[in-house]
């Protein structure tokens, strides 16, 4: 039997893994039994090893320094995350969650898992795409496709009726990023008609809005706050998080804002979701330019669409949704599984790539989500002009796609043409992204002097640039480089060692840390004597902990765990 | 070359209907997947898009959907797509892997929709449509052709004798030319001005637009003044917008730009800091009026007596000696030369005293700046607020402590606090300015 390729959806805020398997999709657990895996990444004090998941995100929730969240948002850029004494660019952090997906996927399917079809935003740019592609060689898989994440969700909505004749809008409001795809199903062939989007917008900046609510009615400042006390801060995130979930379901919701030193005592606050609906206006507002934008690039009005699907763990907001009907004039299916779309609709591509008998009559096609293009000199009026962007891929055209353009010297005398290569769609490069550059030397001074340059976009949104010399017709050498921190095979390597070396050895039971470190965070929220109560099940844990004997240690575990749920009162969602 | 003949690239009839192409395209595309044979796959998608265009075009009720029958409202950070590449006509130039050369029969299509769009000049368009129907045309075309960047073009045409024409015989297009006149202020004054001056052959009273544009004007120059760069490609569009709209858009318009300031907090915090107070304070009477968020209230039009209660305030906490200086060192100044003069004379005298000094320098670096940052800081902070004036060279200007580079630290920290309190304002009075209009609209 062929290894499996499974899908993986590498969220901002939660990762998870999904295989397509006798006709339907599998959600492969983790260690804790969990299908979300929290993407964080935080130093573990005690052994000096890296852990991530939801370990992670609690040790970011008291101690914010040691750990390292929603850095997807930072993919492809120089961006340097401090995790305890360590630095970590987003990829090497990208590819520790990849890591313990991949190790997490094995153990549940008991066989090696090394190849595997990756989700990323539709507005991720070549970089970013690079970048995400990287992380994932990074953590030993073979990345057989990168797939869009609103492209995913809408394989997802539609495999069940894909028989039928459609065309829809997905809305895809994930914990950093946001996507809108229109997609036109036709018996069976899913084609992406237009795609929007924002990659620093989701479900997270929902949370800071409400934050930054909840420190306005006490009259602190964000930052001061964050300098006062960054564990403070970090706990008004998690309180912040948790009123936004309870705000989605009721009118009014209580929070309590832990203090801050020399700004404000603790302080007990209500909120109605009025008010945070209010604070989420501006949020809601951006996310309307890439609805707009996404159905004219496809061509269809509002009401010539068949249905509004939206996905993403976000959109459990019923503003999203409330968002979601006013714009469209119409009630939003909201995907039952919002947090498994993506990962689904991953590993449903996964299926076609293995040529999976139940979706053999699927084909789905997918386009270009920015316009790619070159740095040009224009001559107005006798003058050289600089900085003119020269478009040779428009966006929303069908990929894998390839185009040619000739450009040519603008001196008489030049031997060698750098060509800068820009993606977005400003008419001057200024206002697009610089991703690489391409050195054609060897021009000959002679007659026709023009280089064809090949734009070549594949199906992961990946580009690859050449450049041939037309007079001679030969190709040149003349290679791509990306811009933005693009590693070499040796750097690759390094990475690959030091992220071994600070790998956590997985007898040392996540589930017992993670236990632990919930309840330490519990015993914070808690008052004097259940505090007691708490502390001395945690004592006892720890005691029995040190002695290595298997029952006493379960049993310990499970009076521990009964104990943080009795306490915990509903406080967990 | 031409594209593919896309009929027979389908197998089908040249009249098939939209089903059966695209029935005969998903059935090819079955055979040739993307990922398995990307060729193959690019031309029949060429061949698809072509008939579908085609196909379109001899229907006359598509043709009428795919005009511009849909057009939402434009916002600031609305699309920047191209005009371009709206019409149908454009589906030929596809993914067909050389110069995009679409063939006659597509031209036809373009009979129809016109659209104002380069390269067509304004001449032809009134030749193609009439006046009238002209100037409608450049009135919807104008703002989507300021998002996409083609002010250039549209001075152009609208500099024309056809634009002259089109004014004297009555027709409306201030607002093009009011709206391009605005965008290109800053960049091209005189064309600006060449097209305000055509304005008034149409008459009438635009005076609302001053206010604004005067802001956006002041607020892209300053910042290219202030950070020797131009603004940010985001903040530029918007603020090219400025003008264009109403104060609905003024407070969305900020939102967006404080967005996009927290995403480039670096950028946007060097130019901001530099940016002339009376702008900043320009900005704010957008949008501050009376935002209860526990601070001191900006007065844009705060008086000069205030101003200068507030000033001798600051000097006064500054001249009385905030450390205590002299009550603390001066007995243990006097105390140890006395001590070191007895004992090893005048060197040791001198020793003493160089020590003395010395140490109370440490220790008052070390404990005291604090208290003194303290101490200042609220009513420098007011003052940064209401004045505009940065932090440091308020500092400057004042009588300062005898350590006063010790200062440059602590002004740094009161620059950004009145930077965060400025666009914290903005967040809150931006959201109120929407509420309110939304509360008129109710």
């Amino acid at each position: 039997m062929p290894s499996p390729i499974v899908g993986i959806d590498l969220g901002t805020t939660h990762s998870l893994v999904a295989r397509f398997t006798g006709g339907r999709v599998e959600y492969l657990r983790n260690d804790l039994g969990e299908i979300l895996t929290p993407s964080a990444v935080a130093y573990d004090e005690g052994s000096r090893k890296l852990v991530c998941g939801r370990i992670a995100k609690d040790i970011a929730a008291t101690r914010p320094e040691l750990a390292a969240l929603a850095f997807k948002r930072d993919m492809g850029t120089a961006r340097k995350y401090r995790v305890g004494p360590h630095e970590f660019t987003p990829v090497e952090l990208s590819a520790h969650i990849l890591d313990a997906l991949r190790s997490d996927a094995e153990r549940a399917l008991g066989e090696m898992v090394t190849q595997c079809v990756v989700t990323v935003p539709a507005y991720f740019d070549d970089g970013q795409r690079a970048a995400t592609k990287q992380a994932a060689e990074l953590a030993g898989f073979t990345v057989e496709r990168m797939i869009n994440e609103p492209t995913a969700a809408a394989l997802a909505h539609g495999l069940s009726q894909r028989d039928g004749e459609s065309r829809y809008l997905v809305l895809d409001l994930g914990g950093g990023t946001f996507d809108v795809s229109v997609v036109e199903l036709f018996e069976g062939l899913f084609a992406v008609k237009g795609v929007g989007g924002e990659s620093r917008l989701g479900g997270d900046d929902f949370t800071e809005a409400l934050r930054a609510l909840l420190f306005a009615r006490v009259g602190i400042v964000d930052d001061a706050a964050r300098a006062a006390s960054p564990s403070a801060h970090a706990l008004a995130t998690k309180r912040a998080e948790l009123l936004k979930r309870k705000l989605s379901r009721w009118k009014l919701a209580e929070v309590k804002l832990p203090p801050f030193a020399g700004l404000c005592p603790e302080t007990s606050l209500e909120v109605t979701s009025d008010e945070a609906n209010a604070a989420y206006r501006p949020l809601l507002e951006r996310m309307r330019g890439p609805c707009r934008e996404a159905l004219r690039a496809a061509g269809l009005t509002p009401e010539e669409l068949d249905a509004i699907v939206v996905v993403g763990g976000a959109t459990r907001l019923t503003c999203v949704q409330d968002f979601a009907r006013d714009v469209f004039g119409r009630e939003p299916h909201v995907d039952p599984e919002p947090d498994f779309a993506i990962a689904k609709g991953a590993a449903i591509q996964a299926a076609l790539l293995a040529e999976d008998d139940a979706v053999r009559d699927v084909v789905l096609t997918d386009v270009a989500s920015h316009t790619l293009g070159v740095e040009v000199v224009r001559e107005v009026g006798g003058q050289k002009l600089h900085g003119y962007f020269s478009p040779v891929l428009h966006r929303n055209t069908v990929i894998p796609t390839s185009r040619e353009q000739l450009f040519g010297p603008t001196e008489p005398n030049q031997k060698v043409i750098r060509l800068d290569i820009y993606e977005g769609e400003g008419r001057k490069v200024t206002e697009n992204r610089h991703v690489g550059q391409l050195v054609v030397r060897g021009i000959p001074l002679q007659g026709d002097r023009n280089i064809a340059v090949r734009f070549t976009y594949d199906l992961d949104g990946l580009l690859e640039v050449e450049a041939t010399v037309v007079q001679t017709g030969a190709a040149v050498s003349a290679v791509y480089e990306r811009k933005a921190g693009e590693m070499s095979g040796a750097d690759l390597e390094r990475a690959q060692a030091r992220l071994s070396r600070l790998k956590a050895d997985p007898s040392e039971r996540p589930r017992y840390r993670d236990l632990l470190s919930r309840a330490n965070l519990l015993w914070r929220d808690l008052e004097p004597t259940a505090r007691e109560a708490l502390a001395s099940a945690i004592d006892h844990f720890e005691a029995v902990l040190q002695h290595r004997n298997p029952t006493e240690i379960e049993q310990a575990f499970a009076n521990l765990t009964r104990v943080c749920e009795v306490l915990d009162g509903g406080e967990r969602y | 070359m031409r594209p593919d003949p896309p009929f027979s690239v389908l197998g089908i009839a040249p009249d098939a209907d939209e089903k059966a192409i695209k029935r005969a395209y998903v059935a090819l595309v079955r055979q040739h997947r993307p990922d398995k044979d990307p060729v193959m796959f690019a031309r029949i998608h060429a061949a698809y898009e072509a008939a579908l265009a085609l196909q379109k075009e001899h229907d006359p009720e598509a043709m009428l959907l795919t005009s511009h029958e849909y057009s939402p409202p434009v916002g600031p950070v609305d699309s920047n797509r191209a005009p371009e590449d709206l019409g149908p006509a454009e589906a030929a130039r596809s993914a067909d892997g050389e110069e995009a050369a679409p063939s006659e029969s597509f031209a036809t299509g373009e009979l129809e929709a016109v659209n104002f769009a380069p390269p067509m000049t304004l001449e032809e368009l009134v030749a193609r449509v009439g006046p009238e129907r002209a100037a409608l045309l450049v009135d919807e075309a104008t703002d989507e052709l300021l998002v996409a960047g083609s002010v250039d073009y549209l001075a152009h045409e609208l500099l024309s004798e056809a634009a002259e024409r089109l004014l004297t015989a009555g027709h409306d297009i201030r607002r093009p030319l009011l709206k391009t006149s605005a965008a290109l202020a800053y960049s091209a004054p005189a064309r600006a001005h060449a097209l305000q001056d055509r304005v008034e052959l149409g008459g009438g009273d635009f005076g609302w637009l001053d206010d604004r544009a005067l802001l956006a004007h002041s607020f892209s120059g300053a910042f290219d003044k202030a950070s020797g760069q131009e603004l940010p490609p985001e903040l530029s569009r918007l603020v090219a917008l400025l003008p264009l709209v109403g104060d609905r858009w003024v407070a969305q318009l900020l939102e967006s730009a404080l967005s996009f300031a927290r995403a480039e907090t670096r950028t946007f915090t060097v130019a901001m800091d530099r940016l002339p107070g009376d702008l900043l304070g320009s900005i704010g009477r957008y949008a501050l009026d009376d935002a209860d968020d526990g601070y001191p209230d900006p007065e844009p039009n705060v008086s000069e007596r205030a101003l200068q209660d507030l000033w001798r305030d600051l000097e006064q906490r500054l001249e009385a000696d905030p450390l205590n200086f002299s009550s603390k060192f001066l007995p243990l100044l006097v105390g140890s030369a006395l001590l070191f003069w007895y004992w090893f004379g005048w060197l040791g005298a001198v020793v003493a005293l160089f020590l003395v000094m010395a140490a109370a320098v440490v220790f008052v670096m070390l404990t005291d700046v604090h208290l003194y940052a303290r101490q200042v800081r609220q009513p420098l902070l007011a003052l940064t607020l209401k004045t505009g004036v940065a932090p440091a060279d308020l500092a400057a200007s004042l009588k300062l402590w005898p350590w006063a580079s010790e200062i440059g630290r602590f002004t740094d920290e009161i620059r950004d606090d009145a930077l965060l309190l400025l666009t914290h304002r903005l967040v809150v009075g931006a959201a109120r300015l929407r509420r309110r209009f939304e509360e008129d609209d109710s």
